[in-house]
């Protein structure tokens, strides 16, 4: 039975046991255990591991851990050795776990997976680093260190500090590094005007796409007098490619809610909810348990660390809507109606759900919290530009080398984004555009890549931060038929209530498809941009309002493409079924006969070792002969 | 408290809290809605009310009918974008419901194209008068939403034979295309009240006395149950009712 926490003496406490548990006598493996590595085989990795454990009788601490942040290295595995440098191991399967057991036995490293070496991580919240090793070590020394990857040199993990170090559902291990430090300075050394003044001075502005202060916010949510008042914290995150609050909850659910616990101080809230998508089942069940856990604590509930304080957390399940992470349909959906978005004035702060005051937070924002408590607003924003204080997480995805999630200072630029963190686009490709900022966002050309990346910035080049979605394009995609995928989601997840964005959207989407099927005139680039600018000015919310943006900042960039799919009736990207025509070079072709043994439509005529042609009544451009050919004799115009 | 704002140039004094749309109406300056009335709070749907707003040095595009009037606002109602802006959204209803005559008369006064959208002839265009007067106003909550995005329609609950529905056909008189439509049928020695667009039939009550058909049974109970009327009094027609005694029961 777990321990009730009532003094900041039992926090202490508990950080000592967790210092135990992060640097143990015993050798400690970790698996990353977050939704991004179990779909690619990490519980599989972990369970083969606890097996060969048990079996072989060593003395081992294994535990789950959340995202470290390369996800195209999952699973990922470290494992750390008393006293030596902690090394991490990528793309690892059942089989190997009897080599890595092995490592662990001869503490030698004879492994070809091993991506990098941690000799000391961050401790951003005490800001004394935990080290695992001093000095070099033999058996370390030809991996490279953290430090020296470009993945992780331009980063700062302040608010994924923990992600992929601690065990998520440890209170311990949370405690070891600084985790509630930054509660018990809040609740027994500063009043709620004092909290928010903090904040106030860290410049940190909402991580869920609009930008808008965290200081202003909560010092509105303060001043509204009311019996009762809500904290909320919005996880519906909805960005197709985007998964920054997933990992946070998944990984890190203890700094959520403490952040939340927090919050709920300073504006004087006593119930907080934690609204999250169903689709995140991993993360609900974290974030469910982290509140049980805390409640068993006595962290959640009355008298918190024994002040007079008292706060109760919740967690509701969205049905996953995309409009419903919108403030106000996120609360017509937590007070069981249609998620639906209302006029504001009245914003949420002044008459929110139930009509009481209702700040609401997006996971990452609540996730920063403690660190600046426990370091100070002026620390935090000396981390940026000013304007754009702190740090934001993006999930680099796309046509990029390392895809995962990334957390940079503000201000830095999408070329050190996406060539040095990123490792640029793959062998053979170029870098088109970047998409930022979900569907709602827009693209940016890689001619403007010098950007830095900033609320005004984006704004002003014609895409928006967004919630932190980061899509790098190469020239195989079409922006036509990009702008049209976008565009077709925001016509499935308009709730319909307003008519621009009703109707707008479908008919942007139908032109879009016309184009993309080379049956537009001009004239429907003209309705295009009338249906454009009346979605951008009179829709009701959010999703309107930005509903355009996939397409007039492809319009803006890209626009000399447009034109080739209305005029000359071609896709230069090759992607436009309608437009492309396949055909097999005679002279190159070598008859290998690939081509025509994969052809879904039997297409591909031709006898072996003499060249294949293909019958184009037949052919529906699915390009899967240009996929397997070997000589590169298909080609595509 | 009295502030003043500026429409169109002329200086308008009004009350803290009116909306830009109820200000522009009293001063008589035309301001094209389909989705305000005056009983009902405004709800924001059809956006034709779109108006260019100045304020603390910020210009927008705002809904008149959701946007309260601030001291020192400057509101213009026909600038060249605000008519840009009415022009695409009555385009985009002309292709919805072509045959209305309140869309029509729209796409008339400002020369609008229709822009064609995949939903054609309907004659609902979502205002969501009906499901409000039905809420707020009735009390009967008959009506709702349903489906969303472009499967958005106006209905009672599962889109037929409503338990809710009274029959008094106030969506019916609000409703400002004639999408909602209610038809009275004799069956037998039955009248029925058929209400077209809800899919929904409701038995009619015929008066005591003459047997002239009433009001939907529904209805006599509903009014019954919130109004303390003696319910002798209700099964009868407004003749009878004067010449039982000529003295309602309060």
């Amino acid at each position: 039975m777990r321990q009730l926490v009532r003094t900041p003496r039992n926090i202490e406490r508990l950080r000592q046991r967790g210092e135990q548990m992060l640097m143990p006598r015993v050798p400690r493996i970790t698996v990353g255990c977050a939704t991004c590595g179990c779909a690619r085989g990490a519980r599989e990795v972990y369970t083969a591991l606890q097996r060969s454990i048990r079996r072989s009788g060593m003395s081992v601490q294994l535990d789950a851990v959340g995202c470290a942040g390369w996800c195209s290295k999952e699973p990922l595995v470290t494992l750390q050795l008393p006293g030596k440098p902690k090394i991490t191991f990528g793309m690892i399967t059942p089989h190997e776990v009897p080599s890595l057991l092995a490592c662990v036995q001869n503490a030698t490293l004879p492994h070809e997976k091993v991506l990098y070496r941690t000799d000391g991580d961050d401790n951003i919240l005490t800001g004394s680093p935990t080290v695992y090793a001093k000095g070099r070590h033999r058996c370390a020394i030809h991996v490279p260190a953290i430090e020296s990857l470009p993945l992780f040199r331009h980063q700062k993990r302040v608010v994924l500090r923990n992600c992929g170090i601690i065990d998520p559902l440890s209170l311990e291990q949370y405690c070891a590094r600084g985790g509630f430090s930054a509660l018990c300075t809040a609740l027994t050394k500063c009043t709620p005007e004092a909290v928010i003044k903090e904040i106030s001075a860290s410049g940190l502005r909402g991580r869920g796409g609009a930008g808008f202060p965290t200081g202003l916010k909560w010092q509105a949510a303060r001043n509204a007098h009311a019996t009762k008042k809500y904290i909320i914290c919005n996880a519906d995150e909805g960005d197709p490619g985007a998964y920054m609050d997933r990992s946070i909850l998944e990984g890190d659910p203890f700094s959520v809610l403490e952040g939340m616990i927090i919050a709920g101080y300073a504006i004087g809230a006593s119930e907080g909810i934690v609204y999250v998508r169903q689709e995140y089942p991993r993360a609900v069940h974290t974030i469910t348990r982290a509140v049980n856990l805390l409640k068993r604590s006595g962290l959640l509930g009355s008298r918190i660390l024994g002040t007079s304080y008292r706060f109760t957390v919740r967690v509701v399940q969205g049905a996953g809507a995309f409009v419903c992470g919108e403030e106000t349909a996120l609360i017509a959906s937590l007070e069981g109606t249609v998620g639906e978005p209302i006029p504001r004035p009245p914003y949420p702060v002044e008459q929110g759900l139930h009509g009481k005051p209702t700040c609401i937070n997006n996971v990452e924002t609540l996730a920063t919290i403690p660190v600046i408590i426990a370091r100070g607003g002026r620390w935090f924003a000396r981390i940026g530009t000013s304007g754009n204080t702190g740090t934001k997480i993006f999930s680099l995805v796309g046509s990029v080398k390392n895809v995962g999630l990334i957390e940079v200072p503000l201000g830095i630029s999408l070329r050190d984004i996406v060539q040095e963190i990123g490792g640029g686009a793959g062998d053979n490709h170029r870098i088109k555009a970047i998409q930022t900022g979900g569907p709602s966002g827009g693209c940016i050309p890689a001619r403007r890549m010098h950007l830095p990346v900033t609320y005004e910035r984006l704004a002003a080049a014609g895409s928006i931060m967004g919630s932190g979605g980061m899509i790098v394009l190469d020239e195989s995609t079409c922006m036509v038929d990009l702008a049209k995928y976008f565009m077709e989601f925001l016509m499935n997840e308009s709730c319909g209530k307003c008519l621009p964005c009703r109707e707008g959207t479908a008919v942007a989407f139908s032109i879009l498809k016309k184009i993309t099927n080379g049956m537009a005139t001009k004239a429907d680039l003209t309705t295009l941009y009338a249906v454009a600018e009346a979605l951008k000015a009179a829709s009701l919310c959010g999703l309107g309002r930005t509903a355009a943006n996939p397409v007039l900042s492809t319009l803006r960039y890209f626009r000399v493409e447009y034109e080739a799919h209305i005029s000359k009736r071609q896709c230069p990207a090759g992607v436009c079924r309608a437009l492309i025509r396949v055909s097999i070079n005679p002279t190159v072709c070598i008859g290998c006969g690939k081509c025509r043994a994969v052809c879904p439509v039997g297409a591909v005529q031709g006898t072996i070792k003499k060249p294949h042609r293909i019958d184009r009544t037949r052919c529906t451009a699915c390009k899967t002969c240009a996929e397997v050919c070997p000589v590169g004799a298909v080609t595509i115009a | 408290m009295q502030i003043t704002i500026r429409l169109n140039g002329k200086k308008v004094s009004c009350a803290a809290g009116e909306t830009i749309l109820g200000v522009a109406r009293r001063c008589g300056v035309r301001i094209p809605s389909l989705c305000s009335h005056e009983a009902l709070r405004p709800f924001g749907a059809c956006r034709l009310c779109v108006v260019e707003v100045t304020f603390l040095g910020k210009q927008q595009i705002v809904a008149a009918c959701t946007t309260h009037v601030s001291d020192g606002m400057r509101v213009s109602t026909q600038t060249p974008r605000v008519v840009s802006i009415r022009k695409t959204l009555i385009g985009l209803l002309a292709a919805r419901c072509p045959e209305v005559p309140i869309i029509q008369q729209l796409v008339c006064e400002y020369g609008a194209t229709t822009i064609p959208a995949p939903k054609k002839n309907e004659r609902c265009i979502l205002c969501g008068l009906c499901i409000r007067a039905c809420r707020d106003i009735v009390g009967a909550e008959a009506l709702c939403f349903a489906g969303k995005g472009q499967s958005r329609t106006a209905g009672v609950a599962f889109l037929r034979d409503s338990q809710e529905c009274i029959g008094c056909g106030t969506c019916v008189l609000i409703c400002p295309t004639g999408a909602a439509q209610l038809h009275d049928e004799v069956r037998g020695n039955a009248t029925v009240r058929v209400m077209d667009t809800w899919h929904t039939e409701l038995a009619v009550q015929h008066c005591q006395s003459d047997k002239v058909p009433i009001a939907p049974q529904r209805l006599r109970t509903f009014v019954a149950a919130r109004r303390k009327i003696d319910d002798d009094f209700l099964q009868r027609c407004p003749t009878c009712r004067v010449a039982s005694a000529g003295k309602p029961n309060r």
